[in-house]
């Protein structure tokens, strides 16, 4: 080697050195961006791609209302861009005090209504991502929800590397959640626990590459990715437990229990213990469904059961079958009412007092058949319920709706003596009476009130869909139902998706309409505006020319000609059938397709027309006002309300009186 | 005499009675209907059948359309109908005077009777309504404390039927309340005045108050169970249907329960009237037990029934 060569070599080693040197100094301060695997197999398409998966191991601590863990998030850069981030949901923190996001309002306390009487939290002490090294990463975490010092229920974490997309972190946390009072279905009361909400929830990340994080807004809900989870958890020993997903093991260990459940696909873990609880189960179309329910709820759980064996099957034939092995269905005591009435995947909560399934009104048969429904639009579609609550809330109730309508008839809401009330009945008074508040379709913090949501997302969302169904065709709703449930599955759809179903099953007019009442505030109010009889008899005057001419006084036989005029306003269109009543009792129906802002239909006959009305089926629950949907020659006094009247003031003034 | 028999032939009373509180009730009930069948019935062609349809869709439409004059028309209903209450101590007072008389007379009787008392009735009934009211009101705060202490704590089955065993106890304490306000009215009636009719109402309540209660629970027992009962029979008669025999049907079984209310009330009253009136020897245990039988002169046991001189 000549000392050139020498040079040159030792140059070289010296720059190779110094670029090793440089390398690993870089490696440092940031490890080396995390590539996806060389290979990712893809799934099956009818299966979900599991992003967010956890492995958890979790102890309750009763008098603490404390739960200690730690786990492993495996997760997945499933868009199309890599990130320098994690966004974490700490939703329990929204019970924190009283100037989150979630309490501060004097004026609304979520879906459960009330404040709870003490405060919960979640603190994560420690996170370590496996590809990025072995520090605790936590401490670079935000100390509060963008923009808003006062919330830390939406927190972003930097990454020190960019994670490509495809590729997978292993990420291990502990933390510890004290639970609140029962509040918007996660807490303690007494004994009984619903852990919601209780460990670092990662955002869903976009296909886009958009991270859908949020801030846990009174009136919104929850949206996050699919995966398995395997947990563990660590109660008392004469804990009953029912939780998400599948028990695989149950270990007693002294005064401690160790239950073992895996749920897969889901997207979050629920699980609730009592020692009181009773338990009952039931083999419903293949699924496994475990009734727990308090001492003395024994008639409300057969009214759950039967409600399930009814509407399991029908779901599973409308929406595609559900796809879990086990269903847990809690029915929290009534000193822990606001934890009733809540879906999580493979686990919903009802509620009621004891004696609510003999009171005559439905409300044990609703919140079940309710709360099963969110196991397909919330548990297996899995919308974005912040951004499209109507999706999931407006979608479910117009399914239990029709549910409860097929399973009860017309007292599907309230059935007592001399009294039915359907849920399609109170639900348009509802849903008429905000219908120019705000459109449907926006997203939950929108919204000026949750009585506003309760009215559009819920109510008149269901009743916009039951009328569309009205108008063209439930078989075709329920084809465009079937093709959106079952295409969209584990894919978190928009609303897109449906509305094409939509226009596929039932045409553009059922689309158009449909897309209208959600996204436009659409409305519209049928009017018989007039009802006009006239006699008429043969033609007078002069006829004919020269000697032809011929004079008519117009004696002969006279008629009636009766008119119509039918009008309507605002800014949907639904075609109707417009019925003409003869005096002799004999009906005529005529169909509008309501192009026109109005139209009159003519009758002449020796029969005059004594009473007419638009749309005489009530097809068009949207419709604004009923009131003014007939027109009759001679109004009638209402000698049954009257009466119906007169006996109830006569039973008040025998009850109050001397 | 029986409670039966006092009552039958007090048969002019009870109709009385009857009509007037049908009068009354249509009075209050006349203009709640026209504004609840103004909006959708009035021009429906099947009219306000269309309220009574299944599933009433038409019926909150009605309420949800007519809710502003419904709610004013409420107000007004709710005035008339407090007053038409008061004013119906003087039938009650009628029914009382035809019950206690040992000797028929007729309405005009009954009438004047019932005015002159009428005074008394108010009190004696402001006095049971602020009595029961204080009741009501201290009981059923009672109630929710209870209720919400048991239930964290207690099943939510155990911590019900405790809450109703201690409702119960209120109910049945604003219960004896009206039980002794009717004794009082009978001693009324009799001629007492207000304080020897509370002292005697008392003590007879004392004395026969298994037979007081039982009967009472009887009578409300009645009046529970009419009402029930003729709702189902409504249920099957369906004014939604059309055809008048339906409507009078309905009414038919209405007004026979509004009827056998005050049937129900009449006996129970004419009870009490016999209880009053009867047994000397829960009466005066005193006297009987010093007097050997007999002894005691005609004019002195009649004076023990005659009315006391008013104050």
């Amino acid at each position: 080697m000549s000392r050139l060569t020498e040079a040159a070599v030792g140059v070289g080693l010296a720059a190779l050195g110094l670029a090793l040197t440089l390398a690993a100094a870089d490696s440092l301060a940031e490890p080396a961006p995390v590539a996806p695997p060389a290979a990712p197999a893809a799934p099956p398409p009818d299966a979900p791609a599991r992003v967010a998966s956890y492995r958890l191991e979790a102890s309750l601590d009763v008098p603490a209302h404390r739960v200690t863990g730690k786990g492993t998030l495996t997760w997945t850069n499933a868009s199309s861009e890599p990130t320098r981030e994690l966004w974490f949901h700490l939703y329990l923190n929204a019970f924190k005090n009283d100037k989150t996001v979630f309490l501060r309002s004097p004026f609304g306390a979520g879906r459960s209504g009330d404040h709870g009487s003490d405060y919960g939290y979640i603190d994560v002490s420690r996170l370590t991502v496996r590809e990025l090294g072995t520090d605790d990463l936590w401490p670079r975490a935000a100390r509060h929800s963008p923009g808003d010092p006062d919330d830390q229920t939406d927190i972003v974490l930097p990454l020190p590397a960019e994670v490509a997309p495809g590729a997978t972190l292993h990420i291990d946390f502990e933390w510890q959640s004290r639970l609140p009072s029962i509040v918007e279905r996660t807490g303690y009361s007494g004994s009984f626990h619903l852990v919601g909400h209780w460990f670092p929830k990662i955002a869903r990340r976009e296909p886009d590459g958009r991270w859908a994080h949020f801030t846990f807004h009174p009136q919104a809900e929850f949206y996050a990715d699919f995966g398995s989870y395997d947990v563990s958890l660590d109660v008392p020993a004469e804990m009953v437990v029912g939780a998400t997903g599948t028990q695989v093991r149950d270990e007693r260990q002294g005064a401690r229990r160790r239950l073992e459940f895996h749920a897969d696909p889901v997207h979050d873990f629920v699980w609730t213990a009592s020692p009181e609880f009773r338990e009952r189960g039931e083999q419903i179309d293949g699924v496994r469904v475990r009734f727990l329910y308090p001492p003395g709820h024994e008639t409300n759980t057969e009214t759950a059961v039967d409600a399930i064996r009814f509407a399991l099957p029908r779901f599973n034939r409308l929406y595609g079958a559900y796809p879990h092995p086990t269903l847990t269905v809690v029915h929290p005591p009534e000193h822990a009412r606001n934890a009733g009435g809540m879906e999580y995947p493979a686990l919903i909560t009802t509620g009621g007092p004891w004696w609510a399934a003999k009171s005559g009104v439905r409300m044990i048969e609703g919140v079940t058949v309710h709360e099963l429904g969110h196991q397909w639009f919330q548990g297996i579609l899995a919308s974005n319920e912040q951004a499209w609550p109507f999706l999931d809330e407006g979608f479910n109730t117009f399914a239990e709706m029709r549910a409860l309508d097929a399973r009860y008839g017309p007292g599907s809401m309230i059935a007592l003596p001399g009294l039915t009330l359907s849920g399609a009945a109170a639900r348009r008074a509802v849903a008429i009476s905000a219908g120019h508040d705000h459109p449907v379709a926006q997203p939950a913090d929108r919204f000026s009130s949750f009585d506003s949501i309760g009215a559009l997302v819920y109510a008149r969302t269901a009743i916009t869909l039951e009328t569309v169904g009205n108008v063209w065709g439930h078989d075709g709703l329920e084809r465009a139902f079937s093709r959106y449930a079952r295409r969209e599955r584990f894919r978190h759809p928009g609303p897109k998706g449906f509305l094409e179903d939509v226009r596929v099953e039932l045409g553009n007019d059922a689309h158009g309409s449909l897309h209208t009442a959600l996204f436009d505030k659409g409305w519209v109010d049928y009017e018989l505006a007039d009802l006009d009889c006239v006699e008429i008899g043969p033609a007078r005057g002069v006829f004919g020319d020269g000697a032809a001419r011929t004079t008519s006084t117009g004696d002969g036989e006279k008629q009636r000609s009766c008119r119509a005029l039918v009008r309507r306003k605002g800014t949907l269109r639904f075609p109707v059938d417009v019925e003409l009543i003869f005096a002799d009792g004999t009906r005529q129906r005529r169909r509008w397709q309501a192009d026109e802002d109005w139209a009159t239909f003519d009758a002449t006959g020796k029969s005059e027309v004594v009473a007419a009305t638009v749309d005489p089926d009530r097809l068009v629950l949207l419709d604004e006002n009923l009131g003014n949907n007939s027109r009759r020659q001679r109004s009638e006094f209402g000698h049954r309300a009257l009466e119906r009247l007169t006996y109830a003031a006569g039973l008040a003034l025998a009850l109050a009186g001397p | 005499m029986s409670a039966v028999a006092r009552t039958r032939r007090a048969w002019r009373a009870v109709l009385w009675v009857y009509g007037l509180r049908l009068l009354a009730a249509w009075i209050v009930a006349s203009p709640l209907a026209r504004a609840l069948t103004s909006s959708v019935a009035a021009q429906h062609p099947r009219g306000d059948a269309i309220l009574f349809d299944a599933g009433g869709l038409e019926l909150v439409e009605s309420l949800r359309l007519s809710l502003p004059v419904l709610a004013s028309e409420l107000k007004g209903a709710l005035l008339i109908g407090t007053a038409l209450g008061a004013l119906s101590l003087i039938p009650a007072a009628v029914l009382l005077a035809a019950l206690v008389e040992e000797t028929p007379s007729g309405l005009p009787r009954w009438l004047g009777r019932a005015v002159e008392l009428f005074p008394r009735f108010v009190l004696s009934f402001g006095a049971r309504l602020f009595c029961q009211g204080a009741v009501l009101a201290a009981g059923a705060i009672a109630l929710v404390r209870l209720h919400r202490r048991l239930a964290s704590s207690w099943s939510d089955q155990s911590a019900a039927f405790t809450a109703a065993g201690l409702g119960l106890l209120v109910l049945a304490a604003a219960a004896a309340l009206g039980i002794l306000e009717d004794l009082v009215r009978v001693e009324a009636v009799r001629g007492a005045t207000l304080k020897s009719a509370l002292r005697r109402a008392a003590r007879l309540l004392r004395a026969r108050w298994a037979t007081l209660t039982g009967s009472w629970l009887l009578m409300a027992g009645c009046s529970l169970l009419l009402p029930l009962g003729a709702a189902s029979l409504v249920g099957l008669l369906d004014v939604s249907q059309p055809g008048a025999s339906r409507l009078i049907g309905v009414t038919l079984v209405h007004q026979g329960v509004a009827l056998g209310l005050v049937v129900a009330r009449s006996l129970w009253l004419s009870l009490v009237v016999e209880l009053g009136s009867a047994p000397r020897a829960e009466r005066l245990p005193i006297d009987l037990q010093v007097a050997p039988a007999g002894a005691i002169p005609a004019e002195v046991e009649a004076h023990d029934a005659a009315p006391e001189p008013r104050e």
